[in-house]
């Protein structure tokens, strides 16, 4: 019930994370020239780059997988990122914690909210990339709110536990980083699942290809297959009794393992 | 009713030498067998006792000194007061707003202006913009920054930067108010008026508990008082 408290108090702090978010983005890109738009040109040479590449390995038409490698590598990048910060939340709020004693949902919020502000600005490059080669359809635009909610509700979770061990064994981060480097590529973000169609059970092991294809999707013209939105409503439901179960005891704890 | 007690409170601090820090050490205890096990097994986490059965109980009207040796446990008691550090064994009670004047200036961003500084310290300490806004001309005035307030904080001195903390952090009141060590701020004239300012602020709250080394302050400020030592309290009156 804690946790729930917790929640109700991070909740009421809103415009506290909202605002340090929004002065975390601006802070870190407030003497660049191209400021967050960096992120999204990285992605555009690597696209540029290994698209037509992949194309002619591959021998699919390269228009088609352009669009598809573009909104498969920068949902990535948002999703990715979210969870390479997720083992930094308290140690880089260390002094909030001993001194000030904010709610922890305040710390999540705020990461979170930071990294969907940049995930906002890719969708710069997404729209219009989908809009004028790709192809839209309403019913399944429609569904990126839902498959966005499912992702942010995940990630919620899974941050408050990694956040917690992650303060406890400094481990953690480097683990995170090369987890989700080996991710990348079993994930299907530059190549498409129906090319290893016998071993689709095993994709559909792998929580991050369904947080990836529920926001992708809305932008490729289909919806999700239900087996994403059945799997991340159940590792939404796991991740929140785990909380109730585990939060007490982490949060008594954090505070001693900075 | 503000209340602030704490019956056989004690805390305790593990230390995690670099080693211990890793998460091998943990897995290698409890799933490889040989010979690291037993030299592991015997060897615990080493803690440090910060407090040790601290009991006391505050009610309106009680203004706490508590005066000890650096080391003896003084930050610690105010940070359990707070509610950051869970006692390992004993209970805590607070009842009231709590506002703690440690790190009076955590969150300020120097590349904003003093101004939008005011907003991020108050969120933080839990005020948003419409409950602030009654205040802002009184921090303004009486930080004595000028027009400087619409200038990032990287421009600032020291001084200048300190003082708006200060403003800020003395503009609420509170029930309850931990102080560490007693504020000073500023030049010479600006000293004397930041003193009359935190005796006003104190004077609204209904309980204060201030940790300090300088037992005449403690004298004039507070009406209760207790003297720590390695994280006891070794007498009190």
């Amino acid at each position: 019930m804690e946790f729930l408290k917790d929640l109700e108090l991070g909740i009421g702090r809103h415009y506290l994370w909202v605002y340090l978010g929004w002065r975390d983005i601006y802070r870190r890109y407030l003497r660049s020239f191209l400021g967050p738009f960096w992120l999204l040109i990285n992605s555009l040479i690597l696209v540029a780059v290994m698209g037509p590449l992949y194309s002619f390995l591959f021998k699919v038409p390269m228009v088609s997988y352009l669009v598809y490698m573009i909104t498969g590598m920068l949902s990535w990048q948002f999703i990715s990122q979210t969870f390479t910060e997720m083992p930094n939340v308290y140690i880089t709020n260390a002094g909030y914690i001993t001194d000030v004693n904010l709610p922890f949902s305040v710390y999540h919020f705020q990461m979170l909210w930071r990294n969907l502000i940049i995930y906002f600005n890719s969708l710069i490059i997404i729209i219009p990339a989908t809009a004028l080669f790709g192809h839209y359809e309403w019913h399944s635009i429609l569904m990126l709110p839902i498959g966005l909610a499912l992702v942010l509700i995940n990630a919620f979770f899974i941050s408050f536990l990694i956040a917690a061990f992650g303060t406890r064994f400094r481990d953690i981060t480097p683990i995170t980083a090369s987890v989700l480097q080996i991710t990348f590529f079993v994930t299907p973000i530059f190549w498409k699942k129906d090319m290893v169609s016998k071993y689709i059970d095993l994709i559909n092991l792998n929580p991050f290809y369904h947080m990836l294809e529920v926001i992708r999707a809305p932008f490729l013209g289909y919806v999700a297959e239900p087996i994403s939105f059945i799997f991340l409503c159940t590792t939404a439901v796991i991740g929140f009794f785990l909380n109730l179960w585990a939060y007490s005891y982490l949060k008594n704890r954090v505070a001693y393992w900075l | 009713m503000s209340e602030v007690t704490l019956e056989n409170v004690t805390v305790e601090f593990p230390v995690f030498d670099a080693r211990r820090k890793m998460l091998m050490t943990s897995l290698i205890k409890r799933y490889v067998v040989g010979g690291i096990i037993k030299r592991d097994q015997d060897h615990k986490t080493p803690s440090v006792t910060a407090l040790e059965n601290i009991n006391f109980s505050l009610r309106e009207g009680d203004k706490l000194a508590i005066t000890g040796h650096n080391g003896a446990g003084k930050t610690t008691l105010l940070r359990t007061i707070l509610g950051s550090y869970k006692p390992v064994s004993g209970k805590l009670i607070t009842r009231g707003s709590i506002i703690s004047m440690v790190g009076i200036s955590l969150g300020f961003d120097p590349d904003a202006s003093g101004y939008e500084n005011i907003f991020i310290r108050g969120a933080i300490m839990g005020f948003d913009r419409t409950r602030l806004r009654p205040y802002l001309d009184e921090i303004c005035d009486f930080s004595e920054l000028g027009s400087y307030i619409h200038l990032p904080v990287r421009t600032y001195s020291s001084g200048m930067s300190m003082r708006l903390a200060f403003s800020i952090a003395t503009t609420v009141p509170a029930d309850i108010v931990l102080l560490d060590e007693w504020l000073s701020v500023g030049d010479a004239s600006f000293s004397q008026k930041a003193h009359d300012r935190l005796e006003k602020f104190i004077a609204k709250a209904k309980i204060l508990v201030l940790a300090t080394h300088n037992k005449e302050l403690a004298d004039r400020v507070c009406n209760h008082f207790i003297e720590m030592e390695a994280g006891k309290i070794i007498s009190r009156s």
